[in-house]
């Protein structure tokens, strides 16, 4: 995986957690699914966003699997 | 949603720091400072991170996906007032992701880990019988209906003291540096952690921060009550300082020994119920 | 007809899937453990064994075991019949389905580990065979007292409280399943925990927790 790749989808999965509180808060949405959602989605953010910060500015995959 | 989360693990990190300065306090050390643990999920996030080549590669990443998940999940289910049944199968689904980091990597030390979480599987009983104990009281096993029974007859604490104890031995055998922490103990280097390094440590150490804000929330939601935040929160390190005073003054037990002790209480807590049983009718 | 009582603790039904007289249905509890089940059993499907490395006692060399594609294949067979079984459990509506998919949990769990040579972890899984043998017979015997006691095995007649389920099929349904691989009687799995095959090993913990997940709800519904 490149860092782009997984900072697009670090930044997504933040985006749709967020997206789905909002329209919990605005009643579009039951709260239950903006729930599952952030359950969902929290892993994928943390991990993805780690995992671009930590990544080298090279070109190699990340995380390297090898040796 | 997303904030309680950012919430609940800032305060679950904050709490592992405080944890680790109180026993150091005790045993008479400067200790880190409180903060430490918040910084130390940060360095483990820069680090470099791979997968060994002997893991199994699915399951070494998946099981950090599910680790975090479950807790998130375990937080919403108290916020909104579910099952506590619910929160008794994700502490059993945390069973799986502790057997699940061991095994997964092929690594000796992590498969000594996982096989001294089976051994340490004990430790869900107390809880078991901790929710049939509250049953026989609210005869329900939402928390909402538990917390409305105790705005009625007053904290389950003192009513159920019994299974407020197994409760705390539960909550007590999922700490770090605890006299039930087996699975990451020093002599198999880390334990079933010992190859999640890098990215993955980190994402591990916010499930475990989740982890512990959740157990020591739903200690306070389940026997003291609903309370406003900043008294849940007040309670909750209470609850930790004890916790950590215990973890200060207790060698780790042998993991038999672990057994043992969580099998005993879990027959006095059986007992308790019966008797409950034979009062109540 | 199918509607559970409210107060029921696994929540309303959602669903209920009907073939013939075999009923299941998914309230939020079962719901749930449905989704854990799937989620690890979608792991066993998509993920290869870990390779184990062994260290050589009393030097430093260490060694790394190669996967044997027939064991291999083998294990993730059993291992996704064995999440399969355990997705028939969690969601049955009738006692003598539950009893009968745990009993094949018991059958799947060893299986799983079988096909793997190493005398330790044949005799833990031998071990570990005896003891969920043994255990069918309060399982499928608590099923029998209920339907002895009170005429029907559906869960949702059983769990309206018209009915006065004795404590004994109880005990015995919740025996019969932690001998399958609960607390007390679950020190074999200790040893098959060294067989090969992470993601299939860890359904054999899934699979007796859920189920035990699972007769918690019902005994506690009955």
């Amino acid at each position: 995986m490149k860092k782009q790749t997984s900072l697009v989808i670090g930044l997504a999965a933040g985006g749709i957690a967020v997206a789905a509180g909002l329209l919990a808060a605005l009643g579009h949405l039951p709260v239950w699914a903006a729930e599952l959602v952030a359950v969902v989605m929290f892993p994928a953010f943390v991990i993805f966003i780690a995992l671009w910060w930590n990544a080298k500015p090279g070109e190699e995959d990340i995380p390297f699997i090898g040796y | 949603m997303i904030e309680y989360l950012l919430f609940a693990t800032f305060i679950g990190l904050l709490f592992h720091g405080i944890h680790r300065k109180v026993i150091a306090r005790v045993q008479g050390r400067p200790g880190p400072p409180i903060w430490q643990e918040i910084l130390h999920t940060l360095k483990f996030s820069f680090k470099e991170t791979w997968i060994p080549k002997t893991a199994s590669q699915t399951l070494f990443v998946g099981i950090v996906f599910v680790a975090i998940a479950i807790w998130s999940g375990a937080l919403f289910i108290l916020l909104s007032g579910g099952s506590i049944l619910l929160l008794f199968a994700v502490y059993l689904l945390h069973k799986i992701v502790e057997h699940g980091m061991g095994l997964s990597t092929g690594s000796p030390y992590t498969k000594f880990g996982a096989i001294r979480s089976v051994i340490s599987a004990a430790s869900e009983l107390p809880l078991l019988v901790t929710v049939v104990a509250i049953y026989f009281f609210t005869r329900s096993l939402s928390i909402a209906d538990i917390a409305a029974y105790q705005e009625v007859h007053g904290p389950l604490l003192i009513l159920a003291f019994p299974a407020a104890v197994a409760m705390y031995l539960v909550i007590l055998s999922k700490m770090h540096y605890g006299p039930f922490s087996i699975i990451e103990a020093k002599e198999i280097v880390s334990g079933n952690m010992t190859e999640h390094f890098g990215v993955w440590r980190a994402a591990l150490e916010v499930a475990y921060a989740l982890k512990t804000y959740v157990l020591l929330y739903a200690f306070v939601l389940i026997f003291i009550g609903s309370l406003p935040l900043a008294l849940t929160l007040l309670v909750m390190l209470l609850v930790l300082v004890s916790l950590s005073f215990v973890c200060a003054v207790t060698p780790m037990l042998s993991p038999y020994d672990t057994v043992t002790i969580q099998t005993l209480v879990t027959g006095a807590l059986v007992i308790y119920i019966l008797i409950l049983g034979v009062v109540m009718g | 007809m199918f509607d559970l009582p409210t107060a029921n603790i696994g929540g309303p039904d959602l669903f209920v899937l009907e073939f013939g007289d075999i009923v299941a249905y998914f309230s939020p509890y079962t719901a749930a453990l449905f989704v854990f089940a799937l989620i690890f059993t979608v792991l066993v499907i998509v993920s290869r064994p870990e390779r184990q490395v062994d260290i050589a006692f009393g030097g430093d060399a260490y060694y790394t075991k190669v996967v044997d594609p027939d064991l291999l294949r083998f294990q993730r067979f059993m291992a996704i019949a064995c999440g399969l079984a355990t997705l028939g459990a969690v969601v049955t509506g009738d006692v003598f389905n539950f009893t009968l998919f745990a009993s094949m949990v018991g059958i799947t769990n060893i299986g799983i580990v079988a096909a793997y040579r190493n005398r330790h972890v044949l005799n833990a899984a031998f071990q570990y065979g005896i003891v969920a043998m043994l255990a069918t017979v309060p399982l499928f015997g608590g099923a029998a007292i209920v339907l002895a006691g009170t005429g029907t095995l559906s869960m949702w007649e059983l769990f309206g409280g018209a009915m006065a389920v004795p404590l004994i099929a109880k005990a015995f349904l919740v025996l019969g399943v932690m001998g399958e691989g609960m607390a007390p009687f679950y020190i074999a799995k200790a040893e098959i925990t060294r067989a090969q095959g992470a993601p299939f090993i860890l359904m054999v913990h899934v699979s007796s927790l859920l189920l035990f997940l699972r007769v918690t709800e019902i005994v506690i519904s009955m």
